[in-house]
């Protein structure tokens, strides 16, 4: 498999291979010492990968990552319980209207789709608080770990964070499907390349039609770079950052990454991934899924392109104050939850650059939506905002087969957590988004809080 | 040794040693600090007479951060200075095809239109300027299309053939695209019109070093933003 990379990793890697030949190489067992040599500019955590999964709208956890036995809440104790599982109400006929127990322990709702099978690796933060009911709020509290200004994110994403450290040896850092990203004190290569589905993405590494020839390019090229380098655009953040997006534009562009997201290429590999993933071989509409996003991540980072990859696992809103509820939410977010699985499967049969170890290994998956719905059903048969959340994290240092914290089991509300341990304790805290955004800058070798998120990671989720 | 890439070698190099020597562009005088005078006693009764700041704050520079222009305005500015839209084949305007992508809100998931200048704002301003440049070129140069990228040179023309209406042309495409008046004369036009000479030179077809002249300022960040 071809995989690309921009760095002095790499370099030193072909300057060492150079120097040292093959059979220096099978003396010392595979790269072996030669990978640490290489690797000796790198930073902490170079190893790690990251793939963010959003589910918009604002998701049912009892329906997913936080459910509730109806032999035990129902109808009948509602007034003391306050909490109302619903699985009855659910208009999906064949569908199992039951809680899910898993060999590892988890629990799940009926609509956790296969992540059943992978409850084994997967840990499960329960009890979170979003402290907030609004859609861009909460998001975007996740997404950054800190408190919007009203609506406007302040700060950085955690994404943004983990690819500026993680460091600009691939083509394109972070990759963001549908994602908001937001870089406000990070180095540009950090930012991400942000489109809103995989066609555009495909869009975008293709170079435009021009009638122009390579030399009056590079002559174009020029005079804007020389431009770039006068007083008055040196000064300039704007002109900086757009220098370096131009530049970046001409590296990806050459580097003809497209056929890579080419899903629906007639080539035996893209059928593999087509049938692994659940894609349509034709038809745009194919590429606008939660499964094309999905097999753009693993991609992505199998090939060396990316670092951190955020995606949508949702086309539909799960914002379901109505009787939608009880037609869409479970379905739409069962088939997210399918994507997610999808990537998990294929990164953990992909061996990682020789090590014996799997790309999971070393990639760590987040699922998050901006807050949670009520944990009782509304006049209307569907569910409200909720600030209560659960997230759930998979692969990389993520010790899996385990739940982190608790919602309370009266009207789900949010409990203090013991960090180390994961369980709930009167003198732990109530775990929020950026606990969850330390925790994974710890794991990628981010000891300070240079975020300043102003807590302390969530130990129980790594080993 | 004349090959097209060490004629552009060659002319980059000039090209370094000019493309800065434009006038300079005003920038932000320094900020001056007054010295603050000792607090004076104010009496209270006499009202309105009391002197309240020992000096008048000084005044604020004239500078602003650069802006860089939304996807409306930039669709729109395209149109007016080219006087073609980025359409594809079927006529749609691409950068309402791709207005998702590059940042304009839905008001459904967002609110605030995306300004930084990121990878794929690169990528698309420079696949519309080749575009839309390509159309103009060769529209004027097929007669179908009115001047307005080449109105003062005919097709044929080089700097060889007449410098001056080279010159003449170029001073009326920074204005049209940059809004800036430069004379002909002017140092601030040696970046340009080294880009259509030395595009002549490796071409030899004027049409594209007009072209090249066009993407050019469209990509110049003086183009889209202010």
């Amino acid at each position: 498999m071809a995989v690309h990379r921009n760095s002095r990793r790499s370099f030193l890697r072909s300057s060492l291979l150079a120097l040292g030949g093959t059979a220096g190489l099978s003396a010392m067992g595979g790269l072996g010492p030669l990978a640490g040599l290489a690797r000796a500019d790198a930073v902490p955590g170079a190893d790690r990968y990251f793939v963010f999964v959003y589910f918009s709208g604002g998701w049912d956890i009892l329906l997913g990552l936080d459910p509730r036995d109806p032999r035990d809440f129902h109808s009948g104790n509602l007034s003391d319980t306050l909490i109302q599982p619903g699985y009855e109400l659910l208009d999906d006929e064949g569908h199992i209207t039951d809680i899910i127990s898993t060999n590892a322990g988890i629990k799940f709702g009926p609509y956790i789709g296969d992540i059943a099978n992978h409850a084994e690796k997967v840990a499960v933060v329960r009890g979170m608080s979003m402290e907030t009911l609004t859609h861009e709020a909460g998001r975007r509290r996740f997404i950054t770990g800190k408190v919007p200004s009203g609506l406007l994110a302040r700060g950085s994403s955690g994404a943004t964070w983990l690819a500026s450290h993680l460091g600009q040896g691939e083509l394109i850092p972070q990759i963001s499907v549908n994602v908001e990203s937001y870089n406000v004190d990070q180095p540009s290569f950090a930012s991400a390349l942000k489109v809103s589905n995989v066609p555009d993405l495909l869009r975008s590494l293709v170079p435009g039609a021009s009638g122009l020839g390579t030399l009056e390019e590079r002559q174009i090229d020029e005079l804007l770079a020389q431009a770039a380098l006068c007083p008055n655009p040196e000064d300039s953040k704007l002109w900086q950052a757009s220098e370096q997006a131009r530049i970046g534009v001409r590296n990806m562009i050459e580097a003809d990454l497209a056929d890579y997201f080419d899903f629906q290429a007639n080539t035996p590999e893209m059928e593999a991934l087509r049938d692994h993933y659940g894609i349509a071989a034709s038809g745009s509409s194919a590429l606008a899924t939660p499964e094309a996003q999905a097999a753009m991540a693993s991609t992505a980072l199998k090939r060396g392109i990316s670092r951190v990859v955020s995606i949508r696992a949702n086309t539909q809103s799960l914002d379901t104050h109505y009787d939608n509820w009880t037609t869409d939410q479970g379905p739409i977010q069962e088939r997210g939850w399918n994507a997610i699985s999808r990537i998990i499967e294929d990164l953990e049969s992909s061996e990682y650059e020789n090590t014996g170890e799997s790309w999971l290994d070393r990639t760590t998956i987040v699922a998050f939506s901006e807050f949670s719905r009520t944990a009782r059903v509304n006049a209307n048969t569907g569910r409200d905002h909720s600030l209560t959340n659960a997230c759930l994290l998979v692969g990389g240092g993520v010790t899996g087969g385990r739940v982190i914290g608790a919602s309370s089991d009266v009207g789900m509300e949010p409990t203090a957590t013991d960090l180390a341990t994961g369980m709930q304790s009167m003198d732990g805290e109530v775990v929020k988004p950026e606990h969850v955004i330390r925790s994974l800058m710890v794991d990628a070798g981010i000891e300070d809080d240079v975020a300043d998120l102003r807590v302390e990671p969530i130990g129980a989720l790594f080993g | 040794m004349n090959t097209p890439l060490t004629r552009l070698m060659v002319a980059s190099l000039f090209l370094g040693v000019a493309a800065c020597t434009a006038e300079p562009e005003p920038v932000a005088p320094p900020e001056v600090i007054e010295p603050m005078a000792d607090p004076q006693p104010v009496d209270i009764a006499k009202e309105g007479e009391g002197e309240l700041t020992g000096h008048p704050p000084a005044p604020e520079a004239p500078w602003a951060n650069r802006r860089r222009m939304d996807i409306d305005q930039l669709d729109a500015s395209m149109q007016r200075v080219v006087g073609l839209a980025w359409e594809d084949s079927a006529g749609r305007n691409q950068f309402v095809e791709l207005a998702s992508t590059l940042g304009k809100p839905d008001y459904i998931d967002s609110t605030q239109e995306d300004l930084t200048v990121s990878l794929l704002f690169q990528k698309f301003l420079g696949d519309a300027a080749r575009d839309v440049c390509e159309r103009r070129a060769d529209g004027e140069a097929d007669g179908d299309l009115e001047p307005l990228l080449m109105s003062h040179v005919t097709a044929e023309t080089t700097v060889e053939t007449d410098a001056a209406a080279v010159d003449a042309n170029l001073a009326e495409l920074l204005l049209r695209f940059h809004g800036q008046s430069v004379a002909p004369d002017s140092d601030r036009m040696n970046p340009w019109r080294w880009l259509f000479t030395s595009t002549v030179h490796v071409t030899e077809d004027p049409v594209l070093g007009w072209r090249a002249v066009c993407v050019g300022l469209l990509t110049h960040p003086d183009f889209y933003s202010y």
